[in-house]
């Protein structure tokens, strides 16, 4: 077991114990300091200890803690310790259920993290499963009414459907291929012709509960939908971390799997499996885009952007070359950090104002003036502006498209990426340079939006970090990309 | 560069160098800064007229502008240019006399008098397309913004029409002049010189000439310019078009000496239509000034006809128009506001009486002389016409004294004629010195060119 | 020594973005500080200027080198700031510009640090682009001067604008991600590394990857310049509800032509010379379409825009000539540009500063005003003593006995700028005839920081006007040598 999973094993184990014994408030201060140190400390470790080699090899080889993946892991973490203070100032939820929903926020990260680390088809259905059953009572406890209740619901039939696939699949690939470890399925792939009924049945099997469980194209309406009734703190829960999670799961994923057979093959071209994630990733990144433009719901509008986001980045990743595993990590860890900065500040925004509607926050940032730089330097990160991480992202992806050596997939995932900026511009210059709404004129007299010390610490630390990772772009690149050559060997 | 070369650049730069200087309180109509800047400059022509004129040599000052091309400012003095720039500058001494001194205007309008000064001897001695067309480019500004500040209030409308014209007609004017260095003379440095024709350039230079020259179909801003503005801003106007005419007619002697005999018959026939228009608005106005605007219009269009019949490249009838023009229309300002009550203004009015009937000796006798000459080497067509210009002319002339002696009305003067009716024995005085240099002038040059 | 003066003037301004954002200093004491900043990396340039170019033994066809400031591997080699003549004084015209609007925007700098911030790391990224001499380099310039355009545009935007800076800041990253593209897959040393992609070839001619290219690049060159078709990018920053903070803003089009100037034919030679006729065409078209809307402009703020898209169409034509007298009327009319049209628009916030008109007679009591809208005019009109006369000579010429058949667009956009100029001689640019009865009460001349910020300004183009070889002589013998090493002739 890799040490980050027992330090988060540690940390639940002790959230655990605070939630069998009495409640309050200083109880309810002990679970947010427990999720914060425990997240950030399994996060700093997997930063810290890049250089060691990995650890024990567990039981059938069904987890393996490679270099690379340690970015977007600790990514993921911090943005955990960054959305459970979203979960300890929301008001969407009910003070005595908070500590659960903080419980269950660490038992998501483990799940997430063990699913990226999984190397064994079972067990990655397995974990898809439990964390939308995670998700599911995450929804259930933050209920107040009809809406949530419906939220649950359907959850609830996602996570029956994704059940049922997902074994079916399982048991169908263990028949075809012999096994459901990667390497087997892998070494199936590769004697298989490109696009032949039992390579789609392999890309179908092996893709659809990734794409189910996390709302990707074919079923990108289902979060968004199912995300527009749960609370904010739930619903970035679900966005950054579960959502991420599985994107960057399903493309390691696919590059073990079908990485070798697109290899195997001349020069540029790209495998079925790989080619039909891709595909998924376009079509849904840019019905989410073009979603986002016209959304006027803030809650249904974040959804938009971040899944579409995590879609851009998968259609980026069809080749698995150096730069293209740089880029795609990179891209990964930015946009968890990020992502969770933009839901942390928003929500609050949102919350303070009482509407769902992003025309009631208008002028926000400008009348928030902390708040809102925190906002513009999240919102930034997306976009190609050099000292963000968004520039070296798009350059790195635009560079692995290139490497593809298609004229129509270089043309689309630019589009793509154009409309994401699009996205962000527009929230920033409505939530910047709009003339302030009446809900926020009313929220003004409640001075800095009520951020505690540990907020405030835990943002900044995030924010330098996103910085620093923009700013010293090609450091952090050169890093990646040793530990990709690592990977793609 | 040796005393002669650096009087001449004095000569050039002081009016522009005077307009940097503030105007005192104390300075009157008669000494301001403007008028001692022209006495300095005449007295600077009389001083290289030795040279020039007695011992027939040219002067030039050049300044480079830009390495690499021929963007040089190439500024050359001769004898044919001299006559007129003397005549010039006395006629300038009369605007300045004349421009409105009072009001909040009164010394935006003499710098602006200075400016068309400067600009008029630069352009008169330029001797590079590109410059030309630049000091048009530049008069036409100049020209704008002095219409505006010396017109009334009750004719701001009117005023603003003659400003817009006349800033367009120079721009064209400078564009035109440009294009047509650029198309002809690309091969000598944009220098003026003979050069193998082409059909561009000699479009070019047409419509130079034809825009240049204010004919009355299409120039009745002119008329309405002369009834309207200040009896100075009106002379400025005219010294300056006189100089364009006398630009462009000069160019045609340097660049279109063979000039067929198409082209030339199409500028007669533009001439002569001129001057009927011409001729037929002075008996149909309705004011005094009106119809002694339409003088000058009459002999621009003479310019044309001159150079329609003209056979060498030299065409000595366009000279003594251009160089008759502005010394006629200041006599005519003045006397447009005389009442002829004192003996000086009477020999004013009859010295002005002979010299536009054309009597031998006067400007306007070698004018018409040239010109006849050449009708009748032209053959019975072009001789029937010309006798015909002169009789309707002959008329006009006495149309002109019986409205100016016998008529009743009051003079009726531009914005300031109170002003100038008060000093109007000095003008008589200088009207008849301006008379007797012209004469003088044109005898001369008829001699040596 | 001088290649650090001008690393370090370049991003100099980027302290100052650093201390309006976390330092103590706000209010006056920011406003000072942010000047002196602008005020030392002006020096910087001058330095560069005059020891680099007219110093012993140098040249004006020779070039400044900074240390190295960017080496990323596989995207670029050693990368440094190179400043040949033409854009150093680029440089010179930037700060300039940013110096006045110091002046001109005092009360705004005073109370809004963010507007600060954002002008210096505008201009910083502006010296920076003009300095680059890897496209790879100039994109990360062209990048960072989104944000600060963007809310420089943002916080004064007039009621109801807003999705125009939305629009605005979209076609920036529409922009820049073509460059991107064209950048990392036909600039060196990046392109060696793929081998053969997109070598479709047609008999001898590879007909596909030069063509995408420099279309990309031109696309990318087009939006950024606010050029035809995209000239309603430009069109933006005359939304503003003050015209102060349009002025730094009009310094946009320079990252459009820097990226042509430098980048275009050392990338793309063949492409460029294939492809310049019909672009030659197209923006002497673009002259006189720009020349029609001139005359037709409602208001001045619409008068100065179309002036700004006659100047950049005249660039245009001047750099698809391929010559050197082309190129150098363009060189000129760019530095005109990145000159004039700003002082155009402190001209015009000042008249707009001032509730009433002023009767054009009345003008003589008020000298400086009356100075400072006689070179707008002089300026506008393309009149002789400015260099922008040259610059239009130029470019005019070059096309004489090369490619005739966009001469009558040029030459008839002329007149209709005559005719149109007359509006802005009137004084109060927005009236044609200023009402007769109007009183000037209330009407007062230039103030001291208007002073500050117009006549330096203006009374530098009217120098460079009277004595063109100043700019234009060292301007020329730079360009020669650059084209030259291109391969192209006069």
């Amino acid at each position: 077991m890799p040490i980050s999973e027992i330090v988060l094993l540690v940390t639940a184990l002790l959230q655990g114990a605070l939630l069998v014994g009495p409640r309050g408030k200083s109880s309810l201060k002990g679970m947010e300091l427990i999720a914060v140190l425990g997240l950030g400390a399994a996060g700093l470790y997997l930063i810290f200890t890049r250089g060691l080699p990995a650890v024990m090899p567990v039981s059938f080889a069904m987890l393996e803690d490679q270099a690379l993946f340690r970015f977007p892991r600790a990514a993921l973490l911090f943005a955990g310790v960054l959305l459970s203070r979203v979960v300890a100032a929301t008001q969407e939820i009910p003070d005595g259920r908070k500590p659960e929903v903080l419980f269950l926020l660490s038992i998501l990260a483990i799940l997430c993290d063990l699913l990226i680390l999984s190397r064994h088809g079972t067990l990655s259905m397995i974990l898809l499963v439990l964390c939308t059953w995670v998700g599911l009572f995450l929804g259930g406890l933050a209920y107040r009414g009809r809406r949530e209740g419906e939220a649950v619901l359907k959850f609830w039939t996602q996570a029956s459907i994704s059940l049922t696939i997902g074994f079916g699949a399982i048991v169908l690939l263990s028949l075809v291929a012999g096994g459901a470890h990667f390497s087997v399925i892998g070494e199936y792939v590769k004697a298989q012709p490109a696009f032949s009924p039992q390579a789609l049945l392999v890309v179908a099997g092996l893709l659809l509960p990734f794409l189910m469980a996390a709302g990707f194209f074919p079923f990108h309406f289902i979060t968004i939908d199912r995300d527009h009734g749960l609370p904010w703190s739930v619903q970035t829960i679900l966005s950054v971390m579960f959502q991420g999670a599985v994107a960057t799961a399903a493309w390691k994923m696919s590059v073990e799997v079908f990485g070798h057979a697109a290899r195997g093959t001349p020069a540029g071209s790209i495998s079925d499996g790989l080619r039909v994630l891709q595909l998924c990733g376009l079509v849904g990144g840019f019905w989410l885009a073009l979603f986002a433009l016209t959304q006027e719901n803030s809650k249904r509008l974040y959804s938009a952007i971040v899944g579409a986001q995590w879609s851009a980045i998968l259609a980026a990743g069809a080749l698995p070359t150096l730069l293209s595993a740089t880029a795609i990590v990179y891209s990964l860890s930015a946009t968890f950090l990020w992502s969770a900065i933009l839901g942390f500040v928003w929500s609050r925004f949102q919350e303070r104002a009482g509407s769902e509607s992003i025309t009631a926050v208008y002028g926000a940032a400008k009348a928030f003036r902390t708040s809102g730089l925190i906002l513009l330097l999240a919102l930034a990160s997306p976009l190609c502006v050099p000292g963000f991480p968004g520039f070296p992202s798009l350059l790195y992806l635009l560079a692995s498209m290139i490497e593809q050596k298609s004229l129509i997939f270089l043309a689309s995932e630019a589009a793509l990426l154009s409309l994401l900026c699009l996205s962000s511009i527009r929230i920033g210059t409505d939530l910047l340079f709009r003339q302030k709404a009446a809900e926020t004129e009313g929220a003004k007299a409640e001075p800095f939006l009520c951020y505690s010390a540990l907020d405030w610490g835990v943002v900044a630390g995030l924010t330098s970090l996103l910085l620093f990772s923009g700013f010293f772009w090609h450091s952090a690149l050169e890093k990646i990309g040793n530990a990709a050559s690592v990977f793609l060997q | 560069m040796n005393i002669l070369q650096s009087s001449l650049l004095v000569y050039l730069l002081l009016p522009f160098v005077a307009a940097l200087f503030p105007q005192g309180a104390s300075a009157g109509t008669w000494v301001s800064k403007g008028t001692l800047a022209t006495g300095f400059r005449v007295l600077l022509l009389l001083f290289l007229g030795r040279a020039v004129v007695l011992l027939s040599t040219e002067l030039s000052v050049k300044a480079v502008l830009l390495n690499g091309y021929p963007l040089d400012v190439l500024l050359t003095l001769d004898s044919h240019r001299y006559g007129f720039l003397l005549t010039a500058e006395f006629c300038f001494l009369l605007a300045h006399w004349m421009a409105p001194a009072s009001g909040n205007n009164g010394g935006m309008i003499r710098v602006l008098v200075s400016f068309a000064q400067g600009f008029c001897s630069l352009l008169v001695l330029s001797n590079n397309a590109v410059a030309t067309g630049a000091f048009l480019l530049l008069t036409g500004t100049v020209f704008f913004y002095l219409v505006r500040f010396s017109i009334s209030s009750a004719d701001d409308e009117a005023g603003a029409a003659i400003s817009t014209r006349l800033h367009v007609l120079f721009y064209l004017l400078g564009l035109i002049m440009i294009a047509w260095g650029i198309a002809k003379f690309s091969g000598t440095g944009l220098v003026f010189g003979r050069n193998a024709g082409s059909f561009l350039g000699l479009a070019l230079w047409l419509a130079l000439l034809v825009l240049a020259i204010p004919l009355p179909p299409w120039s009745r801003w002119f008329a309405r310019s002369m009834e309207i503005l200040p009896e100075g801003v009106s002379l400025t106007l005219v010294i300056f078009l006189s100089s364009v005419a006398l630009k462009v007619t000069s160019l045609f002697g340097v660049a279109y000496p063979e000039l067929g005999w198409k082209q030339k018959f199409f500028l007669y026939c533009l001439g002569i239509l001129g001057c009927c228009l011409s001729l037929g608005g002075l008996f149909a106005a309705e004011t005094r000034r009106r119809m002694l605007a339409c003088v000058p219009s009459f002999f621009f269009s003479i310019v044309l006809v001159s150079v329609g019949v003209s056979k060498s490249a030299l065409v000595l009838s366009a000279y003594f128009a251009c160089l008759f023009i502005p010394v006629f229309t200041g006599l005519i300002l003045a006397a447009s506001v005389m009442s002829a009550r004192s003996r000086l203004q009477k020999m004013f009015l009859g010295f002005l009486f002979v010299l536009v009937l054309g009597l031998p000796g006067t400007p306007v006798y070698q004018i018409f002389s040239g010109i006849g000459a050449r009708s009748l080497d032209l053959g019975i067509g072009y001789s029937v016409v010309f006798g015909l210009l002169w009789f309707f002319y002959f008329n006009a002339n006495v149309h002109m004294c019986r409205r100016i002696f016998m008529d009743q009305e009051a003079p009726e003067g531009g914005a300031d004629a109170v002003r100038l009716e008060g000093a109007a024995g000095i003008f008589a005085g200088y009207g008849i010195f301006l008379m007797v240099l012209v004469t003088v002038v044109a005898q001369i040059a008829g001699r040596m060119l | 020594m001088i290649g650090l003066a001008g690393l370090f003037g370049t991003f100099l301004p980027m302290l100052v973005t650093a201390c309006s954002a976390w330092g103590p200093v706000r209010g006056r004491k920011l406003w000072t500080l942010s000047l002196a900043a602008h005020l030392t990396a002006w020096c910087c340039f001058a330095l560069v200027l005059v020891l680099g170019f007219f110093g012993n033994g140098k040249s004006s066809a020779g070039a400044v080198l900074s240390p190295m400031i960017l080496a990323q591997s596989p995207w670029s080699d050693e990368t440094s700031l190179l400043w040949t003549f033409p854009f150093a004084a680029l440089c010179l015209a930037a700060c300039s510009v940013t110096v006045s609007f110091h002046f001109i925007a005092r009360g705004v700098l005073e109370v809004s640090r963010a507007s600060v911030a954002g002008l210096a790391a505008y201009l910083t990224c502006i010296l920076g682009a003009l300095g680059s001499n890897h496209p790879l380099l100039f994109s990360i310039f062209l990048a960072g001067s989104l944000l600060p355009r963007l809310i420089f545009m943002g916080m004064d935007v007039r009621d109801g604008r807003i999705e125009a800076v939305k629009e605005t800041a979209f076609l920036s990253i529409v922009a820049l991600l073509s460059l991107l593209i064209s950048v990392l897959a036909f600039a060196s040393p990046f392109r060696d590394t793929l081998g053969t992609w997109f070598m479709m070839e047609r008999g001898d001619r590879i007909v596909l990857p030069g063509s995408i290219g420099i279309s990309l690049l031109l696309l990318s060159a087009a939006i950024s310049a606010g050029i035809f078709p995209f000239h309603g990018n430009a069109r933006r920053i005359f939304q503003m509800r003050r015209m102060e903070r349009a002025v730094p803003l009009a310094l946009q089009p320079i990252f459009g032509f820097v990226l042509l100037f430098k980048f275009g034919p050392a990338s793309f030679p063949k492409e460029f010379h294939d492809f310049s006729p019909l672009l030659l065409g197209l923006f002497s078209v673009g002259i006189a379409y720009s020349a029609l809307c001139f005359l037709g402009a409602r208001s001045a703020r619409d008068r100065v825009f179309w002036l700004q898209q006659v100047v950049s169409s005249f660039v245009a034509v001047g750099f698809f000539s391929l010559t050197i007298k082309g190129w150098h009327g363009a060189q000129v009319l760019l530095f005109f540009q990145s000159v004039a049209i700003p002082f155009l628009l402190l001209v015009l916030a000042c008249h707009e500063r001032r509730p009433s008109m002023l009767p054009l007679k009345e003008v003589a009591r008020y000298p400086a005003f009356a100075l400072s809208t006689a070179l707008a005019t002089l300026f506008a009109l393309f009149l002789p003593l400015s260099i922008g006369f040259y610059g239009v000579l130029l470019v005019t010429w070059s096309l004489v006995g090369l490619q005739q058949w966009p001469l009558p667009f040029l030459i008839l956009s002329m007149p209709l700028i005559a005719f149109a100029g007359v509006r802005i001689m009137y004084f109060r640019l927005g009236d044609l005839h200023p009402s007769a009865d109007s009183g000037n009460g209330g009407f007062r001349d230039l103030q001291r920081d208007e002073i500050f910020a117009i006549l330096p300004i203006g009374l530098t183009l009217l120098v460079l006007g009277l004595v063109p070889r100043l700019l234009m002589g060292p301007m020329g013998i730079s360009v020669a040598a650059t084209m030259r090493a291109l391969g192209f002739k006069d």
